[in-house]
Order: C-alpha cells, then structure tokens, then sequence
C-alpha cells in the first residue's frame, strides 16, 4: 500500500473534509455542485463556494469586469443558502483579484479553509469565465496542492 | 491623420490603461472608435456555441459604456491566439488609422495582451501603434497641452511631425520638436567631424520646426546623449510623444529600431509609433503571414 492510498478514508473517516468549488456565476461552473453536494453528503465535508471578481479602471473609474457582478453574487448567496437548506455546511468566499490572477485566490482561499479538494470547470460562459475557466483552471493544475476535480462543459 | 481608433480590449488592467487613451484620443480628436474585444483564450467555435462570442462581445460593451459613458464605439470580436494579426487585420477592414494597446510589461495581470503580442504588432501594424503606460487608466482624462515628435531627419520622423502637427491642431496643443544627437564614445578627430555633422543636424532639425506651420506653437529642443534615455526623460513634460519606425524594415509597417523600442517601454507618456506609410491591406496579410 502506498502512502498515498493511506492517507485518504482511513479510521472511518470521509475522504475530504473540505471542498473548494470555484465559480464565475456561469452555468458551467455550476456543474461541479452536484458532485460536490454528493462527496460533501457521503464525506460530512464542508463546501466553500469561492468566487473571484476582477476590477478593471479607465479614465479614472473602478468596475468589475463582468457586468453582472452584483447580480452573480447575489446568485452565489442563493445558491449557498440553498446548500444550507438542504443541510450542507456551506460557505461563500468572495474575492477581488489581485496580482497573480485568479488562481492564486482560489489557491489561497484553499490553504485558508484548508480544504483537500479543489472543483473547477473548463470553460464559463461569460467574460470573466473564458478567462476564469479556461487559463486559470490550468494554472490550478499546475500549482495546487491539492488535488483538483474538473468539470468539462456541457457539449452541443 | 486619426480618423478611427482601435482599442485593444480585453477586459484585463492593461487594456483598461488601453481604452483610456483611446478613449480620450477621440474624445479629443473627433476620432471614431472600434472596440476590438480580443479573447485570445477562445478558440474556434463549433456553429452551436457560436453566440458565446456574441454574449461576450456584449458582456465587454457594457463594462465599456459603465466605464467611459459618452464614449460612442463600434465592437469587433477578436476570438483566436494571435491578437497582433487579427488588431493589424482589424486595423485594415475597418480602416482604421491608430491602434491602441496596454503596456507590454505588466507581469501576470497583463497575460491575455502579452508583452509578445505587443511587440508583434509594433514590428508588423501597417498602421500606427499606441502604447498606453501602466496605469494610464487611473489618471481620469489629463488634458493634452504638449505633444513631442522624436526626430532624427528621417522620413519617418518627418512623418511623425506631421501628425503631431495636425493632432495639435485638432487638440489645440503645442508641438514640442526634439532632437537627440549621439556623440557616446567619440574623441579626437571623430569629435571634430561630429561637431561638423552636429552643426548639420541643428539645421535640420531648425527645418523642422519651421516646416510646422505658424499657427501651430511649437519649440525645438537639440540635447546630445543616449537617444533613449533623453527621449524617456522628456517624457514627463509631455502629455503625448509620436516616433518615427527605424526604416529599415518593410515599407509600410512600423518596425522599431531599438532607441525607440526603449523608448516605448521607458517612456513615462504614452507613445505613438508611426509607421513609413499609410495602411495597405497587402502589407498586413504579409505581415500575418510571418
């Protein structure tokens, strides 16, 4: 057996005890809930939603990037209180960007929880998401060190 | 001389220093402006996913119009790897005259406009190139009161005069001539010949500032020493510097030699590299195709 397969599940414990799910507020990145409402049920782990809005400024003014920033965070409480409804541990974390990118965030938000699961998607549908799921997914799986779960899109 | 600007956008920190010089260049010219939404992330698309480009084209307009409200703009999506090629092609569908883009150098923020693609662009637009400095974007709209013209005698710089004469007319701001002759290194009877070719260059560059028209203030400044240095160190008196291309390369293409490379990165104004001539749509297909 090797270290690895030891660490995981032992003594009766669940396999994670905090999962990190990455969102942008596009339907994609959603995909990861169900999957992560499945472990978290099987595991009794907690779930932190994490999210991270990027500001942009010209000619001397501040917004975020994506449009809808108000209204998909408003869209992230639902859904976190949604997965509280149904009896989930669940937390939002909402983060502006700062340098490094979006991957950092979501790298430090998971040592911060000290969460062993990391669900991303591939690809979002806004533009945020393009940026968000495509480059910075990649960049996860090459710097997490945690193990990182990807959700492709949906096809067609 | 700038009738249609591009701004390269693409929604990271780089491009907003972008639409804001943009943005205040046609706000001030008169200029019109096409919004190049680059997503250098997004491939090509199959037909059913084709209205993601559509839904982000948009999603950018709005953070635009929130951003610079009275800025009226077209949008043109950019999707694919390349951004130099498809703004220089851009530039040449939509006839535009000036193509805006972020600084080259801003580490991870700036990854989606890499310093790469800025360097293509300035080697290879058919059209002129504008660097906006980092965090141009959060100055708001400073005035345009003085626009400096690098020149060296050569037709490019000649080139860049004229321009900066006519965007001083538009902006009703003065023109700033100036000049920087290279003596590093030199001695003895090499000195004496320079000073020879120095007394030439001061008379060039005296033809110069007469060659802009009365109306127009105007000054003439000759410094001796590192071109680049002197360049980026008069930059902060001026709002606004044009540079001729080195004109050695391609006819019709902006190529930096590497005095104005330097200047384009250390420069504290934004800087507009002018190409030897006007846009040609054959010159941007070859240059896509180096």
């Amino acid at each position: 057996m090797t270290g690895a397969e030891t660490a995981y599940g032992q003594g009766g414990q669940g396999v994670f005890s905090t999962i990190v799910v990455a969102l942008d507020g596009s339907g994609t990145a959603e995909r990861g809930l169900p999957l992560a409402t499945a472990l978290s049920r099987r595991d009794g782990a907690k779930v932190v939603l994490v999210h991270v809005q990027q500001l942009i400024t010209a000619a001397g003014t501040v917004v975020p990037v994506q449009p809808d920033e108000e209204r998909i965070q408003a869209h992230l409480r639902e859904l976190t209180e949604g997965l509280r409804d149904e009896g989930i541990e669940a937390s939002l974390e909402i983060r502006t960007m700062a340098l490094g990118g979006a991957a950092r965030s979501i790298a430090e938000v998971t040592d911060e929880v000290e969460a062993d699961l990391i669900i991303v998607g591939t690809q979002g549908h806004s533009a945020m998401g393009i940026m968000f799921l495509g480059s910075v997914t990649q960049r996860l799986l090459q710097t997490a060190d945690q193990p990182v779960l990807v959700v492709p899109a949906e096809r067609g | 001389m700038f009738e249609r600007i591009l701004i390269g956008f693409d929604g990271t920190p780089a491009s907003g220093d972008a639409l804001s010089l943009g943005a205040h260049l046609a706000h001030r010219t008169g200029a019109q402006v096409t919004l190049a939404a680059c997503f250098p992330h997004l491939g090509p698309l199959p037909p059913a996913r084709a209205y993601i480009l559509d839904e982000e084209s948009e999603a950018l307009s709005r953070t635009v119009r929130k951003l610079v409200p009275d800025l009226e703009f077209e949008i043109a999506a950019l999707p694919g790897t390349s951004p130099s090629a498809g703004l220089a092609d851009l530039a040449s569908e939509r006839a535009a005259d000036l193509i805006v883009i972020g600084s080259t150098h801003r580490g991870a923020i700036g990854r989606v406009l890499p310093g790469s693609v800025g360097e293509r662009l300035l080697r290879t637009s058919p059209v002129a190139v504008s660097v906006a400095p980092r965090d141009y974007a959060s100055h708001g709209h400073a005035d345009i009161g003085v626009i400096g013209v690098a020149y060296d005698g050569s037709p490019e710089s000649r080139l860049a005069l004229e321009k900066a004469a006519w965007l001083a007319r538009r902006t009703d701001s003065r023109v700033r001539v100036i000049s920087v002759i290279d003596l590093r290194g030199r001695a003895g009877e090499l000195a004496e010949l320079s000073k020879v070719a120095s007394g030439q260059f001061d008379a060039e560059v005296e033809r110069a500032g007469r060659s802009v028209p009365a109306e127009i203030e105007h000054d003439v400044l000759v410094l001796e020493g590192d071109p680049a240095v002197e360049l980026a160190a008069r930059g902060v008196e001026l709002d606004l510097l044009l540079i001729g291309s080195s004109g050695h390369g391609p006819v019709g293409k902006v190529l930096l030699g590497s005095v104005s490379s330097e200047i384009m990165r250390t420069a504290p104004c934004p800087v507009v590299a002018v190409p030897r001539l006007a846009a040609a749509s054959a010159m941007t297909r070859e240059a896509r195709a180096e």
